[in-house]
């Protein structure tokens, strides 16, 4: 075939051409590596977070080591209601640029697109002024937002390798605003179970392996019990026999129902209980029960 | 209840369904009342209808705009009818294709009236060149096969690669860019990359693999082929503009690109490619059979057949083999071949589906005037090549949609003259 030949000029210095742009490949190739290696590395604490905001910081930080974009911005998807929300956009001047850009890609159907297609897709602003980066922020369960970089139409092309590092720190940015949101909604879970325990009209307690309070709500105060202190502090002296077996038997897992407890109250009369409780482990070692007291 | 197109949809509709996209993420819940925000959500998932409470209007089309002109509406209406004259008309898939194809025709038609010029030249065919003498028999495929085919491709695709090539500053991405654009090279290097040289012990059917494997510093070389820019400035003007021919391929590998992404395929840039280079072996039936062609033509617009249909008899076989062969014998991946050679025919294909996505992205090309491969009416789209997709016919709104902003920023981008 003549046309290979053509292509592969076989002289010295077409040789030594070669062999530096491989070399020059090869050196590129390791530090991509590292760097690809380190680009899951948040240095924000994501348990502590009460928005992602910080972490689209620091991917923004990240991105700028490898591409020079002119503004970023992320779209992160309301769970709500499933819109896309300008979540950050950096530098600030950008932001109604882009909400217009995006508003038009929504429009003609390329924000859609973008949202199927796991790799960045590149289209230019109305004006022709600038190229758009479009890349999804997806995990393997769900989409979690957009990344919208705009670079000057000046601005060279991302190389494939470039593409590539950007697709990683955004699935490392989408992974992490993943674990921020389960976070999110674990302690949301507890508070909204706290609440509910605190709105009830009867006596509710949470209790540690050992009997002590960790939580009472408003009715359980009624009966002395508060938070800080010890259940057995509050048991009549013939009760505390009963307690502790009923303790034992949540500590194995069973949980208890029905059962008939003297407490104090604060002048060292009796106060009958009918006690029902419940134990959970957060670890193996870590023991809570829950009870319900209901006046007899 | 009812099923309507999202262009359909308007605020203030009642759900009677929940809406859910294509991985099962709910997005609005049944007895919602739609309003603008949550149409802005349907189109950022992609959807596209929705169940919503009323009369099941039995297509899922918009209805006729008040901006368009009563008189423009029906002759697009008469000009669809006719193109679509070899489709059935009952398909739900044709339907919803024609509705589509006469309001955009429609829109088209009121845009130019409202600048001053003749909305029918819009549909108004080029006058039938007749030929000179009678038609040279048929030719046997492997004739045209033995020779080493040179194709050619357009100067400005050239220049626009050389720039790119020279300077320093460029990527492989560059390069690839410019050449995804340029049937004649996507071929070229894909040949080359594919050839016995490199070794490769896995066939490359994208460019931006090619262009890594290549190296830009080869593809100079392809590129300053002069025999390649002179190669196609033989093809007459009559048999086909390069500007359409290049439209249609555009139109045609984006729209199998965008239907791919909904089937969620994954490495969607092959079917741009095979879409680039599906209908290859037309141009090579110019170049080198420019009489029989002309003959073709004639008898195909005379007679009001599909050029495809016709091509047996005059050509003594059809583009799509002939393409599916010339990707064979330069060693490209199989997956393409095959794509190539049965966008005609899917239901022979081995992975019928992947053939499927070509056959209705060229029928979709073809029924919204994007351009031309020589083809007038639209080529037949039937039942069971459709429902290989198993996708809603609504799917082909958005196409549309997106091949109107995404071709003519390509067409534009890459300034072809012709």
């Amino acid at each position: 075939m003549s046309m290979d030949n053509a292509a592969h000029p076989t002289g010295t210095h077409s040789l030594e051409q070669r062999l530096r742009h491989l070399e020059e490949q090869a050196r590129f190739t390791l530090d991509v590596l590292e760097m690809a290696s380190t680009l899951g590395d948040f240095q924000t604490c994501i348990n502590k977070l009460h928005e992602p905001t910080a972490l689209l910081e620091e991917t923004i930080l990240r991105i700028g080591e490898l591409v020079h974009f002119s503004a970023s911005a992320f779209y992160l998807v309301d769970e709500n209601s499933s819109d896309f929300a300008l979540s950050l956009c950096s530098p600030v001047m950008f932001r109604d640029m882009l909400d217009a850009e995006v508003q038009h890609l929504i429009d003609n159907g390329v924000f859609a697109l973008a949202v199927r297609e796991n790799r960045p897709v590149t289209v230019y602003s109305r004006d022709n002024m600038y190229r758009l980066v479009l890349h999804v922020l997806a995990t393997s369960s769900r989409t979690r937002g957009m990344f919208v970089g705009v670079m000057s139409k000046g601005e060279r092309n991302l190389s494939g390798i470039l593409m590539s590092l950007l697709s990683i720190v955004l699935k490392h940015c989408a992974n992490a605003i993943e674990s921020f949101e389960l976070y999110r909604l674990f302690r949301q879970g507890d508070r909204d179970q706290y609440q509910f325990a605190e709105s009830l009209p009867l006596p509710v307690v949470e209790l540690s392996g050992t009997g002590e309070v960790l939580f009472a709500n408003a009715a359980a105060e009624t009966l002395t019990l508060k938070q800080g202190g010890t259940l057995f502090s509050r048991v009549a002296p013939r009760s505390q026999s009963a307690v502790r077996s009923w303790m034992v038997s949540c500590a194995g897992g069973e949980p208890v129902g029905e059962v008939a407890v003297e407490l104090l109250d604060e002048q060292g009369g009796a106060l009958a209980v009918v006690l029902h409780a419940t134990p959970w482990r957060t670890s193996a070692t870590d023991l809570r029960i829950r009870c319900i007291l209901v006046p007899a | 209840m009812g099923t309507l197109a999202l262009s359909a949809l308007k605020p203030g509709m009642r759900l009677s369904a929940d809406v859910l996209d294509r991985n099962g993420r709910k997005l609005l819940s049944c007895g919602d009342v739609l309003t603008e925000q949550s149409l802005r959500v349907l189109k950022i998932w992609g959807v596209t209808e929705a169940q919503v409470e009323g009369p099941d209007t039995g297509d899922t089309s918009s209805s006729v705009p008040d901006e368009i002109p009563a008189d423009l509406y029906e002759a697009a209406l008469a000009d669809t009818g006719h193109r679509f004259r070899h489709n059935d008309a009952s398909l739900p898939v044709i339907k919803e294709l024609r509705n589509l194809a006469t309001l955009h025709l429609a829109r088209r038609m009121t845009a130019l009236r409202a600048t001053g010029g003749d909305p029918l030249s819009l549909v108004r065919p080029a006058p039938v060149v007749q030929p000179d003498g009678p038609c040279p028999p048929p030719m046997e495929v492997q004739t045209l096969l033995r020779d080493d085919v040179k194709l050619g491709s357009l100067p400005s695709v050239f220049h626009k690669l050389v720039e790119v090539v020279n300077d320093s500053r460029s990527s492989a991405t560059d390069v690839a860019e410019v050449i995804a654009n340029d049937t004649d090279l996507v071929a070229r290097l894909l040949r080359v990359v594919n050839s016995p040289f490199y070794g490769m012990t896995a066939k490359v059917d994208t460019i931006s693999r090619a262009v890594t494997v290549v190296g830009s510093n080869q593809l100079v070389s392809l590129a300053m082929g002069i025999s390649l820019v002179a190669s196609f400035k033989g093809i007459p003007e009559h048999l086909v503009s390069m500007r359409n021919f290049w439209e249609h391929s555009i139109a045609c590998g984006m729209a199998a690109r965008i239907l791919a992404s909904y089937r969620r395929i994954s490495n969607t840039e092959r079917f741009f490619v095979a879409g680039i280079l599906h209908d290859i072996g037309r141009l090579i039936m110019f170049k080198l059979m420019p009489v029989h062609s002309t003959h073709l033509f004639h008898t195909a617009y005379s007679e009001n057949r599909i050029v495809q249909q016709c091509e047996k008899d005059i050509m003594g076989f059809t583009h799509d083999r002939l393409g599916g062969l010339l990707l064979k014998a330069w060693r490209c991946p199989v997956s393409l071949e095959k794509n190539v050679r049965y966008h005609h025919l899917p239901g022979m294909a081995p992975t019928v589906q992947e053939a499927a996505i070509m056959c209705v992205a060229d029928v979709t090309a073809n029924a919204f005037r994007f351009g031309s491969s020589g083809e007038r009416l639209v080529p037949v789209l039937t039942r069971e090549t459709w429902e290989c997709l198993e996708l809603p016919v609504s799917v082909l709104g958005q196409v549309v949609l997106q091949l109107d902003y995404q071709v003519a920023e390509i067409v534009r981008l890459m300034n072809v003259d012709g």
